[in-house]
C-alpha cells in the first residue's frame, strides 16, 4: 500500500480514473459510486454475473450512457463531458457491429478516415492492421462472407486501427465457438502486448478473467467488489460473493477461538477446530471459512496439512478431469470436494454412503467476514 | 393440402389479375359500337357457318398517332416521381425520428403517422378541399402571409394535388423505410460513433446506406399506384392536369370508347409491370 501511495505522488496520473461513478436506469442504480482505476499497457478484466453494470461501466466510459454523478478522466483530462465521437477510446462490440455494406478493408479504415488519415496512410495502416490479426489478403471481402473468428479479428483491426489510448472489449469471445475460444484468447493477449495498447475487457467467463488479465475486477451490484491480479482474488477473495463468484467455494460459519500473529484457530460449525493464517479477526469474532474443492482431499482415513473433517460420502459425479464429491458433515451441512483423477477413474474406491475423513492444508482456508 | 396453399393464391391471382386482364385486351382488339356494350363482339356469329373475326387496331393506332395519350402519359410519369420523391423526403425523416425514439413511444408515433390511412379516402380529400378553397385555412393564412395573391386559391393547383398525393401516400414510404431502419443494428451507429464518425457521416456513410432497401421499397410503392392515380389530380389538381387515370376515366365514361380506354389501361398495366418484374429478377 505505502508503494503504491509513494508512486501516485511522483509518476504521471493512471490512464484512466474513474471516481465515484453513478448511472441510473430510471429508478435503479446500474453503477453505483464506482471507483476504477486502470494503469497504462494494463489488460484489465471486468468480471460479473449479468446485471452486475460491467457492460454499462464500459459503455459510459465510450460515451454512450451519460452518467448521473462522478468523474471519468483519461491521462488526467476529463472526458465526461465529451461526445462518443471525440473520446480517444474506441470498443470492440460484442456482436462486432461490422459494416455488412463495406468491405473489411473499408471497414478497418472507418475511423481512420474520421482521423484525418490521407488515402496512403490509410491504405497503409489498413493493410499493417491486417497483417497483425492475421488476415493479410482478405481486405477486399465483405464482412459476412468471413467466417466468426475472423470477423472477430476484423472487429479487432477495425477498434484498433486508430490507435486508441484505451481499447474497450465487450464479451469479445463469446460469440465464438468454445473450441476457437482458447486459440483467440492467446491472439488477444499477443496483439494486446505487441501494441502496449490499454485494454479493458468485459466477460462473465472466470476462466477468461483468470487466465487473461494482468488485473481482475469483480463486479457485484454496480460496484468494483475487488479487484486485483488475478491469483491474489482467486486466493483471497474479500468476501464471500467474491470467493463464491470467482471459482467455487464451501462456506462454513466459524467463530475465532484464538488470533495471534503466527495463525487463527477457528472453531467451525459441524467440523470443529481449524488452523487457517494470521487473519485480521478477533478472538471471539464470527466469520466465515471458505474452501475451495479442489484444495480439499478425501479419503478413508488419509490426512494432508493437519486440517480435516469427517462425514459421510453423499454423492460423488464424473467430471471428467475430476470426481465430484459431496460429504455430509455431522451437523447437517455438506462439503463440495473435487478430487483430481491423476490416475483415471480405475483407483476409485469409495463407495456412497461410507464414512469419510476430508482433510486440508492450513493456507487452503479462507477467512471471510460474516 | 400443399396442392391447395399453391392452388388457392393461383386461383386469387387467375380471378382478380389475369382474367381482367384478358378481358382488357379482348376490349381493346374490338371495334368501338352503339350498343350495350359500347363495343362489337370480337367473333360474329351472324353470318352464319363459321364466326367472323371482328378484331381491330384502331385503338392501338390512335395511341401512337394521337401525342395526346403520350403526354398523358409522361405527365403522370412526371407527377408519380414529384410526389414519390416528397413523400421520401417528408417520409424518412419521420421514419428516422420514429425509430430513434424512445423505445416505448415507438408503436403510438408510427400508429399516429398510420392514422389518416385508416380514415375514408373522399373523406381526407373532401377535407382537403376544405382547408385549400378561397376562404380555407391554408389559403387564408398565405394570404395574411402575402404568399397568395387575395382572390387566388390553392385549391386546383398543382401544389394542391401534390399535396393531395404525397398526403395520401405517405404511410406507404414510412413503413418500408421504418421497417428497415428499426432492423438495423443499433450498434451500428454506434460503432461508428466510436470510431470518430460526426453524427452526421455516420448517417450518411452507415444509416443511409443501409436502409436504401426500404428507400427503394417506399419510391415503388408511392410512384407505382401514383402513375395511375385519377382521384386527387380530378378532385385538388387543375383542369390542365391530364393525367393518364384521367385520360382512361374520359375515355370509359365521357367518350364512352371502351376499346381507346382498355388500350391505354393495358399500356399504363405493362409500363408499370415490367420494370417491376425485372427488378424481381435482378435480384
Amino acid at each position: 500500500m505505502g508503494a503504491l501511495q509513494g508512486r501516485a505522488l511522483t509518476a504521471a496520473p493512471p490512464l484512466l480514473d474513474v471516481r465515484g461513478l453513478r448511472v441510473a436506469y430510471g429508478p435503479t442504480m446500474a453503477l453505483n459510486a464506482l471507483d476504477l482505476s486502470v494503469e497504462a499497457g494494463e489488460l484489465f478484466v471486468l468480471l460479473g454475473g449479468s446485471g452486475s453494470g460491467k457492460t454499462t461501466l464500459l459503455r459510459t466510459i465510450a460515451g454512450f450512457l451519460r452518467p448521473a454523478a462522478g468523474s471519468i478522466r483519461l491521462r488526467g483530462e476529463p472526458i465526461d463531458a465529451l461526445p462518443p465521437h471525440r473520446r480517444p477510446v474506441n470498443t470492440m462490440f460484442q456482436s462486432y457491429a461490422l459494416f455488412p455494406h463495406m468491405s473489411v478493408a473499408d471497414n478497418i479504415a472507418f475511423g481512420l478516415r474520421s482521423a484525418g488519415l490521407g488515402r496512403r496512410a490509410r491504405a497503409a495502416r489498413v493493410a499493417e492492421m491486417l497483417d497483425l490479426v492475421q488476415l493479410g489478403g482478405f481486405g477486399r471481402r465483405r464482412p459476412q462472407e468471413l467466417s466468426g473468428g475472423q470477423q472477430q479479428r476484423v472487429a479487432l483491426a477495425r477498434s484498433l486501427a486508430p490507435r486508441p489510448a484505451l481499447l474497450l472489449l465487450d464479451e469479445p469471445l463469446s460469440a465464438l465457438d468454445p473450441s476457437l475460444r482458447d486459440a483467440t484468447r492467446s491472439e488477444l493477449m499477443r496483439v494486446q502486448q505487441l501494441l502496449g495498447t490499454t485494454f479493458i475487457l468485459v466477460t462473465h467467463d472466470q476462466e477468461e478473467a483468470l487466465t487473461m488479465a494482468t488485473r481482475i475486477g469483480v463486479m457485484q451490484d454496480g460496484r468494483l467488489a475487488q479487484s486485483g491480479p488475478p491469483a491474489e482474488v482467486y486466493e483471497r477473495p474479500g468476501s464471500r460473493f467474491v470467493a463464491e463468484f470467482l471459482g467455487a467455494a464451501n462456506i462454513l460459519r466459524a467463530t475465532v477461538e484464538a488470533a495471534s500473529n503466527a495463525g487463527t484457530t477457528l472453531d467451525v460449525a459441524g467440523v470443529g477446530r481449524v488452523q487457517a493464517r494470521a487473519a485480521p479477526f478477533r478472538t471471539g469474532a464470527s466469520c466465515l471459512l471458505g474452501l475451495r474443492p479442489e484444495r480439499l482431499r478425501i479419503g478413508t482415513n488419509a490426512t494432508i496439512g493437519g486440517n480435516q473433517a469427517s462425514g459421510t460420502l453423499a454423492s460423488s459425479a464424473y467430471a471428467g478431469d475430476t470426481l465430484r464429491h459431496t460429504v455430509q458433515l455431522a451437523n447437517g451441512a455438506s462439503l463440495r470436494v473435487a478430487e483430481p483423477l491423476a490416475s483415471g477413474i480405475r483407483g476409485h474406491h469409495l463407495r456412497e454412503g461410507t464414512a469419510v475423513t476430508v482433510s486440508w492444508e492450513r493456507d487452503a482456508c479462507i477467512l471471510l467476514p460474516p | 393440402m400443399r396442392r391447395l396453399a399453391i392452388l388457392l393464391p393461383a386461383a386469387w391471382l387467375l380471378a382478380t389479375v389475369l382474367a381482367p386482364l384478358v378481358i382488357l385486351a379482348t376490349i381493346a382488339t374490338a371495334t368501338p359500337s352503339d350498343g350495350v356494350p359500347p363495343y362489337a363482339p370480337l367473333l360474329d356469329w351472324s353470318g352464319g357457318g363459321l364466326p367472323r373475326v371482328t378484331a381491330s387496331a384502331d385503338a392501338w393506332q390512335l395511341l401512337v398517332a394521337d401525342g395526346y395519350y403520350l403526354r398523358a402519359l409522361l405527365f403522370s410519369l412526371r407527377i408519380a416521381a414529384i410526389s414519390a420523391l416528397g413523400c421520401l423526403l417528408v417520409g424518412y425523416p419521420l421514419a428516422l425520428a420514429i425509430t430513434r425514439a424512445p423505445a416505448g413511444w415507438r408503436a403510438p408515433l408510427l400508429l399516429l403517422a398510420l392514422l389518416p390511412f385508416w380514415t375514408g379516402f373522399l373523406l381526407r380529400i373532401n377535407a382537403w378541399i376544405g382547408l385549400l378553397k378561397e376562404d380555407g385555412w391554408v389559403s387564408a393564412a398565405l394570404h395574411a402571409a402575402g404568399l397568395l395573391p387575395p382572390g387566388r386559391a390553392l385549391l386546383y393547383t398543382d401544389a394542391a394535388m401534390y399535396l393531395g398525393i404525397i398526403h395520401a401516400y405517405l404511410p406507404f414510404a414510412v413503413l418500408p423505410i421504418y421497417a428497415r431502419l428499426s432492423r438495423l443494428d443499433p450498434a451500428l451507429a454506434e460503432a461508428a460513433a466510436d470510431l470518430g464518425a460526426t453524427p452526421l457521416r455516420s448517417f450518411l456513410t452507415v444509416t443511409l446506406p443501409l436502409s436504401m432497401p426500404g428507400v427503394w421499397a417506399g419510391l415503388a410503392l408511392v410512384f407505382i399506384p401514383a402513375v395511375g392515380e385519377y382521384v386527387i389530380p380530378e378532385l385538388l389538381g387543375g383542369p390542365q392536369a391530364q393525367t393518364i387515370g384521367r385520360v382512361i376515366w374520359q375515355e370509359f365514361f365521357a367518350n364512352r370508347d371502351w376499346p381507346q380506354a382498355s388500350a391505354v389501361a393495358l399500356v399504363l398495366v405493362a409500363l408499370l409491370v415490367l420494370p417491376a418484374a425485372l427488378v424481381q429478377r435482378a435480384r
